[in-house]
């Protein structure tokens, strides 16, 4: 035995390690089933010191995500299936919730989520659009601190707002419009125009623990008062434009139709990644003044409400949406998306009011006026450009008006021919994409910083679209990438190669009555022969195939 | 970049088995013959790349690269490394004989505007993306000066939405 092992060893120097390595084994509950458990590889090494050796058994394992990518192909595509359902367990959402707000069936989403099926083009767009990030962003896991997937994870009654989003689609615009402040702030930087944000950090108070309700009006009115002073303004002079005071600033703005954000939001405010704004038209944009207090509104929000900071760690959040209150003044609990929601929306009101109208600056406004005269609503309103409902609330707060001496104004008959002759505020561009985004993404353009395919992804439109033109352009910058008529002729091509070989192709596309006829060419012998006809109706569908063969 | 699993097609039909081929030997390092591998897969004269993948157990989609979204996708897939066969035609496919730093093809010219003597579509690997531009791998043409490179707004009109990705499952 001795002399055995003395042999043995002498085959090895003092390092000398004997590696025995054994094959993979992998469990799992059923077959066919990704494996629980993985053991990737069985490591026995044998080494010597001296008179003694060591046996040493390394197992090395993986669990069962990572087995799963290793397992079962390449692992960018399965990676894929794991960003995703990292995305919705990062969101705290279950999987018949993440299915319902993508419009997609939850079996389907199951078998996505389990690299069972490949996610197509248009799910990982809609994933990215819920997320606020671009697709590049979402497939390398970037989402986690994006506003939408922070908000989603602060919701006091998570399982009411999403029922409410669902019916409302609310996420999908409040996503796109933070994936809208993303490329506004990456071309921003591409043209080296970045804007100095000094004021939101050095104007930037901590968000105020719990209000109490009787402070609210008090504090909103200091508040409205030193940031007018912070910004250097007149408190006896109106602001004429809110509009431009924000875009200096350096806050994005942007505007849409309650036809597509839910009309019972007024807006909605971000500071990550850029500070913005997104504001409801919801009587329109003739209504300036509404749009006004909403941006004042907003503005508050972004002020003392919003952080950069991490969320998880307390009650601020990098993100806020602004319901409407309802008529006792309470938030609808399906819209509360903080504990303290309620007061927060009442201290943003009464801020936007004050830094409009400014209490001494309506004192001398009025003058001696009667405050709860029309002559006076008017008077107010006019100066500083405020709706009618405002300048009774503000005129109410200034001279502590008894309630019903505030109904009593509100329902003067007045009130229902109420009109502005004096315009505060320009008329805004409707459109998430259009404005300030468009106008970048033109001008980057002009200046080769960006090709045409990334105009067209930043304002979100087909390369079969024409840019929207400026001066500055030519038509053939502005000119579609791909014709309508290629589109046409290979949707009818991808129907007729289904359907009878890959040896059929589109040829000329002519339109006619009821859509585009679509010549059929057959490839065969070295050439290709002209063989019959389809129709793309204007619904894109392919309606009739007229063969001569096959 | 690694052109070593360049194939350069035998057969002037052959670009898909060819695509195959070049991706069988990045994921699998295995060598097919283009010829048997065309003659398993061929329905009519062509292999249709639906048809490969669909023999090879790899995703295959027709995908709308006009919306910009998908091309976005398309984009992101490379960046992150995967490679994908694609199908490229249309007018501007002729454009493609006149890039630099390529060699002639045995086959002649890979395309000619109104020429209704060649196939219309053709197949490439995709194998990266480098700013603006993608790198791809032409069966068509001699592994010299390959991976050729065309910019974005190129590919986005020359691409026809066919897109494989090639994975080592179902190999």
């Amino acid at each position: 035995m001795q002399k055995s092992y003395e042999f043995f060893k002498g085959l090895f120097t003092d390092d000398w390690k004997l590696y025995v390595q054994m094959g993979s084994f992998r469990w799992s509950k059923k077959q066919d089933e990704a494996p629980l458990l993985c053991i990737q590889n069985v490591r026995i090494i044998l080494s010597f010191y001296k008179e003694w050796f060591f046996l040493h058994v390394c197992i090395f394992f993986h669990v069962t995500e990572m087995n799963r990518l290793e397992n079962s192909g390449d692992p960018t595509v399965h990676n894929i299936a794991k960003r995703l359902r990292e995305f919705r367990e990062t969101m705290r959402l279950r999987e018949d919730e993440m299915a319902k707000l993508l419009s997609v069936p939850t079996e389907e989403l199951l078998q996505v989520e389990s690299s069972h099926q490949p996610p197509s083009p248009e799910w990982i767009a809609e994933y990215a659009r819920f997320a606020g990030v671009e697709i590049g962003e979402l497939l390398t896991g970037e989402f986690v601190s994006s506003p939408p997937v922070l908000l989603f994870r602060l919701l006091p009654n998570r399982e009411l707002s999403v029922t409410e989003m669902v019916n409302t689609g609310m996420h999908r615009v409040l996503g796109e419009f933070i994936r809208c402040v993303r490329r506004i702030k990456s071309l921003q930087i591409i043209l080296g125009e970045t804007k100095d944000l000094a004021w939101l950090t050095e104007f930037h108070l901590l968000p105020s623990p719990r209000m109490q309700p009787s402070e609210i009006y008090k504090l909103a009115e200091v508040r409205a008062y030193q940031f007018r002073e912070y910004l250097g303004l007149d408190t006896q002079q109106p602001i004429i434009s809110m509009k431009q005071l924000l875009e200096k600033l350096g806050v994005s703005l942007f505007f849409v139709s309650p036809q597509e954000l839910d009309p019972n939001i007024d807006g909605a405010s971000t500071v990550v990644p850029a500070p913005a704004i997104l504001v409801n038209l919801i009587e329109g944009s003739q209504t300036w003044w509404r749009t006004r207090m909403t941006l004042a509104h907003e503005l508050c929000h972004l002020l003392f409400d919003l952080s950069q900071n991490d969320p998880t760690s307390g009650e601020s959040t990098p993100m806020m949406w602004s319901p409407q209150l309802q008529q006792d003044h309470k938030l609808p609990e399906r819209w509360r998306m903080l504990p303290d929601h309620e007061n927060l929306e009442k201290h943003a009101n009464a801020f936007a009011a004050y830094f409009l109208a400014p209490s001494e600056a309506v004192r001398s406004v009025v003058g001696t006026c009667d405050p709860t005269s029309e002559v006076c609503i008017r008077r107010v309103a006019g100066h500083f450009g405020l709706g009618r409902i405002t300048a009774v609330n503000v005129l109410t707060n200034v001279y502590k008006l008894r309630r019903s001496t505030r109904y009593r104004m509100l329902d003067r008959p007045e009130a229902i021919s109420w009109d502005s002759s004096i315009r505060f505020d320009e008329e805004p561009t409707v459109g998430l994409h259009a404005g300030l985004l468009q106008e970048l993404t033109l001008h980057a353009l002009s200046v080769k910083k960006i090709d045409k395919v990334e105009a067209r992804r930043y304002l979100n439109l087909p390369l079969t679209e024409a840019l929207p033109g400026t001066s500055s352009m030519t038509e053939e910058d502005l000119a579609p990438l791909v014709s309508h008529e290629e589109v046409i002729r290979r949707s009818v091509e991808r129907q007729v190669q289904s359907k009878f070989g890959p040896d059929y192709y589109g040829g000329h596309v002519e339109p006619c009555r009821d859509g585009w006829l679509v010549e059929i060419l057959h490839f065969a012998q070295q050439e290709s022969q002209s063989v019959g006809t389809a129709l793309f109706t204007f619904d894109h569908n392919v309606d009739k195939i007229d063969l001569a063969v096959g | 970049m690694d052109i070593e699993h360049h194939k350069e097609q035998d057969l002037p039909d052959g670009c898909v088995s060819a695509c195959c081929r070049i991706a069988l030997s990045y994921l699998e390092q295995v060598d097919l013959e283009e010829v048997s591998l065309h003659t398993n897969l061929a329905t009519g004269r062509r292999v249709s790349l639906s048809t490969a993948a669909k023999y090879f157990g790899w995703y295959f989609a027709s995908w709308d690269l006009t919306d910009p979204d998908t091309f976005a996708y398309l984009w992101s897939l490379l960046q992150k490394g995967q490679w994908l066969i694609v199908t490229v035609g249309g007018p501007m496919l002729a454009m493609l004989n006149q890039q630099e730093n390529r060699d002639h093809s045995q086959h002649g010219q890979l395309a000619v505007p109104d020429n209704h003597h060649m196939p219309p579509y053709h197949a490439i690997v995709l194998v990266a993306v480098e700013q603006n531009r993608v790198l791809y791998l032409d069966p068509w043409f001699p592994k010299h000066g390959q991976p050729y490179s065309m910019h974005r707004e190129e590919f986005a009109r020359l691409a026809s939405g066919e897109v494989c990705i090639p994975q080592t499952k179902g190999i």
